[in-house]
């Protein structure tokens, strides 16, 4: 019987500690509260995705409340909506330690990193204005992470995928260009080798031109340097030439002054010619040589 | 087989039906049974559940450390455990304890003529020995697996706490939103269906001894081997039913 009594005491206790274990982890998991929230939040979001029951609510950056329901609009509710891309709505509960909420605050989805799970951002607002009322509706701003990024990009590859519809397109119609090219080329190319074989002729032809015009050139060359030569002895003499006649002139100059004293001497006195008299002065030779203009035979 | 399913009828019998006609089975000797295979059983599954979640939380911090998700260490112990590690360890733990224990008893008393000598008494076998030990497995199973969760959890916490910068609020905030009440009832259908399996396999392996103590031994070795069997299978399939949707 002492025994009986020990099973029965020993297995009840095992067996209602499992069920207060199994009812606690149970009210744990269902996020079951006995005190309900006193103050809550609903934001209207177009996307939800990564929030779900329980996530946290931070109010700049602050740990303030959990979700406590999340739920479709309804189609009158999302036509009556200002934005109505709008689909869901979050109902949030917020700590009753909380200052009351300025009605400018701004509800996003964010979360720590790209691994984190998401939770509900409200931004801190401006002070001393209005405050939300509870459970007010506010609207809620979609996350900017990568999931947003890679949704904005879908009419990027759309229109990727038209460009390269047109790209395939065109490469089409350049492969009918590329193949008429190819044909013109066929019927070209065995015209080639007859107009090869002419140039050939030609280039032969044209190096012999080439090779006649450079004998010119070095015969030119040769006869420009003999004329060279000849110019440069030319010079030479007829500057010995032009020195000599020079000095012809100048003695000519004076001659011919000399003379005209004598004849102008003689036009006076011929008789000077038999019996001599008093000489003239001449005009000295070096101031004859001097001398730009004609100068009188005779000093006066 | 056919053995086994004519004592499952049997049994559904016993446990459904004949309380209704008047022939109520005996409280005492489920409570003898529930210490037997239950509280008797709590260290080495509580042992076992400490170990799995240090291991699992030690695993998971491994590779989660090198993206920098060590925060994702509680949701990986706690749905793993709620869902497949907790009933299928605790399982396997009464299967190697209890489970043989019981075919080897049933055994034992078969080869002794013990059970004929009941029928002799006008007392039904089934009623008198298999019903207690089912009745103690059904409830006792679920309950070590609870008890399991916890501490698997708490082997979890462990590791976070002292190998990681993991806080204890953060732990418990995490590993109770990684998971839902589904994740802990469906482990709790799991193992109320092995100890289903478990007993039932067991009984009827000791039930259908033959050859003295060598048939004994033999039976016992089935017991378990099929036991397991059956168990990992099932699990497979329940897995399939409440969690797989192609």
């Amino acid at each position: 019987m002492k025994r009986n009594l020990s099973d029965y005491v020993v297995a009840l206790s095992v067996i209602v500690c499992s069920v207060i274990l199994l009812a606690a982890l149970t009210i744990a998991l269902s996020g079951f509260r006995l005190k309900k929230p006193t103050r809550t939040l609903q934001i209207d979001f177009e996307d939800v995705t990564g929030v779900k029951l329980h996530s946290e609510v931070r109010y700049a950056g602050a740990a303030a409340g959990r979700v406590i329901a999340i739920r479709h609009l309804s189609r009158d509710q999302r036509e009556s909506a200002t934005n109505q891309r709008n689909a869901v709505r979050v109902t949030v509960s917020l700590a009753d330690d909380l200052p009351p909420l300025p009605a400018d605050v701004i509800a996003t989805l964010s979360s720590d990193t790209l691994l984190s799970p998401m939770f509900v951002a409200l931004s801190a607002g401006t002070p001393g204005g209005e405050t939300l009322a509870n459970n007010a509706v506010i609207e809620g701003h979609p996350a900017y992470g990568i999931s947003q990024i890679a949704a904005a990009a879908g009419p990027l590859v759309d229109n990727a995928n038209k460009l390269i519809d047109n790209l395939n397109n065109t490469v089409t119609n350049l492969d009918g260009t590329v193949t008429s090219v190819r044909n013109d080329l066929g019927e070209f190319m065995p015209k080639i080798p007859p107009l090869i074989d002419v140039a050939k002729v030609d280039l032969e032809e044209l190096q012999r031109i080439i090779k006649g015009l450079d004998d010119v050139e070095k015969n030119a060359n040769a006869v420009f340097e003999n004329a060279g030569k000849f110019v440069g002895n030319t010079d030479k003499q007829l500057q010995d030439q032009m020195k000599e006649l020079r000095v012809i002139l100048l003695n000519l100059k004076v001659v011919s002054t000399h003379a005209k004293a004598l004849t102008e001497t003689l036009a006076e006195k011929p008789s000077r010619i038999l019996f001599s008299g008093k000489g003239n002065k001449l005009t000295p030779e070096a101031e004859i040589l001097k001398s730009k203009e004609p100068l009188p035979a005779k000093k006066p | 087989m056919k053995n086994f399913l004519r004592l499952n009828v049997s049994l559904l019998y016993w446990v459904l039906v004949a309380p209704f006609k008047g022939q109520l089975f005996q409280i005492s000797p489920i409570f003898r049974q529930m210490v037997f295979i239950g509280v008797r059983a709590t260290p080495m599954v509580a042992l076992t559940a400490f170990s799995i979640g240090v291991t699992l939380a030690m695993q998971a911090a491994h590779s989660l450390q090198e993206l920098g998700a060590e925060i994702y260490v509680p949701d990986l112990v706690m749905v793993t455990l709620l869902r497949e590690m907790g009933p299928v360890l605790i399982a396997v733990i009464v299967i190697g304890r209890s489970g043989s224990a019981v075919a080897a008893e049933l055994g034992t008393m078969k080869v002794s003529e013990e059970i004929e000598a009941l029928e002799v008494m006008a007392i039904n076998p089934i009623r008198y020995l298999i019903v207690p030990r089912f009745i103690a497995m059904l409830i006792m199973l679920p309950a070590l697996t609870v008890l399991g969760n916890y501490i698997g959890v708490f082997g979890g916490w462990a590791v976070c706490h002292f190998a990681l910068d993991v806080t204890t609020a953060g732990y418990i905030i995490r590993a109770l939103e990684s998971a839902d009440t589904w994740d802990l009832y469906s482990g709790i259908i799991k193992s109320a269906v092995f100890a289903w399996l478990i007993i039932t396999i067991a009984c009827n392996a000791g039930l259908h001894v033959e050859g003295g103590a060598e048939g004994v031994g033999q039976a016992t070795t089935a017991a378990v081997v099929q036991s397991l069997l059956a168990m990992l299978v099932t699990n497979a399939i329940l897995t399939a039913l409440f969690f797989f949707k192609a």
